[in-house]
């Protein structure tokens, strides 16, 4: 055999198989569909446009289809309105929310040992911290630190104070990581924090 | 029949993937401007033409950065500062952050970071990103805000930091 068949065949070849794999694919398809309607203003589910079901298909194909459609529809449609809550409702659902969270961390504290070689020295910072941020009416009744999280709290003359006073109170830990607080619920005048020694070992409480 | 239900599995996958609304993050940028002094102390911030926030006073001055909250939550957030500040931490010359989640009834969320962290504190004129701000839930009847602690100007040189820009991205 000559080279130049050669290579005329070696082109040849691959291109008669893919050819041949078209036609194959085309003799498996079903049936032409009818054309799709125009899509009306507001489209309904995408499925019931374009899916038909081709003549032969049993039971257990429309079957399936049918639901496959259900499942498209469901989640193609708009999601379903949000429930309106009241002003004060959300209110509740945030003080809900923070008592969950609250618990969690007080039980994780009371579980974390401290680490002498970080505890002290994280103490002495937020006990630094306060005294520098010199807040009106407020003092830091305690400052105590496990190996991964500290708790200390700030009690006030008043709510009133308190009110002030929260704004630079959740800001003492200026190092890198996250923390969580809000009044007491046995005495709105206390404040009470929690902080991580780093934004990773901050509990998972959402 | 088999292959029937094999394409059209195939394209009803394909089509719900195409009608499903993709839940996107949704980011939020403000130029450092936005910030304002925060507290009694006697405070000098330039609000500058390129939209920076830079602490011109006599001493370390917090500022109150606030954000708009259209979702639910916080995905990420990010602060890009200006630390011209050469001294140490321990003296106040460092630019930190503190991202704040906070609701009406006084309790919060907060995550803390600052120039500290970076590979040196003193940038002199380029901004740099704080390390990213993660997660954090948002309150049904809430508001977010950055809290920043920003240094003086340097006496000597007069390199001065400040808030760049910010950025909080959320999630429905």
């Amino acid at each position: 055999m000559k080279p130049r068949t050669i290579w005329i065949a070696a082109i040849a070849a691959p291109s008669l198989l893919v050819m041949v794999l078209r036609l194959s694919a085309d003799a498996d398809r079903p049936p032409a569909a009818p054309p799709p309607a125009p899509p009306p203003a507001v489209a309904p589910p995408a499925a019931s446009r374009v899916l038909s079901i081709p003549a032969g298909a049993g039971d257990r194909d429309r079957a399936e289809l049918a639901e496959l459609r259900a499942d498209v529809a469901r989640l193609g449609s708009p999601p379903a309105p949000r429930e309106q809550l009241s002003w004060e409702e959300q209110y509740a659902l945030d003080e809900r929310r923070a008592g969950v969270k609250t618990a969690v961390l007080e039980r994780t504290f009371a579980a974390d040992r401290r680490d002498p070689s970080w505890s002290p020295h994280a103490e002495r910072k937020l006990r630094d911290a306060f005294a520098a941020a010199d807040v009106p009416g407020g003092r830091l009744e305690d400052v105590s630190c496990g190996a991964t999280l500290c708790r200390y709290s700030v009690v006030f003359d008043s709510i009133a104070q308190r009110e002030d006073g929260s704004g630079v109170i959740p800001v003492l830990a200026r190092w890198p990581s996250r923390g969580f607080g809000g009044p007491a619920r046995d005495d709105p005048r206390r404040y009470i924090m929690y902080v991580s020694r780093d934004p990773e070992s901050f509990p998972a409480v959402e | 029949m088999r292959t029937f239900s094999s394409k059209l599995a195939v394209s009803l996958l394909a089509l719900a993937s195409a009608v499903v609304p993709a839940v996107a993050d949704n980011a939020k940028n403000y130029p450092g401007n936005m910030c304002m002094a925060s507290g009694a102390a006697n405070t000098r911030i330039e609000r500058a033409s390129t939209g920076r926030g830079m602490n011109l006073g006599p001493g370390l001055t917090t500022l109150s950065c606030p954000a708009v909250k259209d979702f639910g939550s916080i995905v990420s957030a990010k602060v890009h500062v200006i630390d011209e500040n050469p001294a140490s931490p321990a003296d106040g010359g460092e630019v930190s952050c503190t991202l704040r989640s906070r609701n009406l009834t006084g309790n919060e969320d907060v995550e803390t970071h600052g120039t500290e962290e970076l590979a040196a504190g003193f940038h002199q004129g380029t901004p740099v990103a704080l390390p990213s701000f993660g997660s954090m839930p948002g309150n049904a009847v809430g508001y977010y805000f950055f809290y920043c602690s920003v240094p003086e100007p340097t006496p000597t040189t007069g390199f001065r930091s400040g808030i760049v820009m910010y950025q909080i991205t959320e999630a429905d």
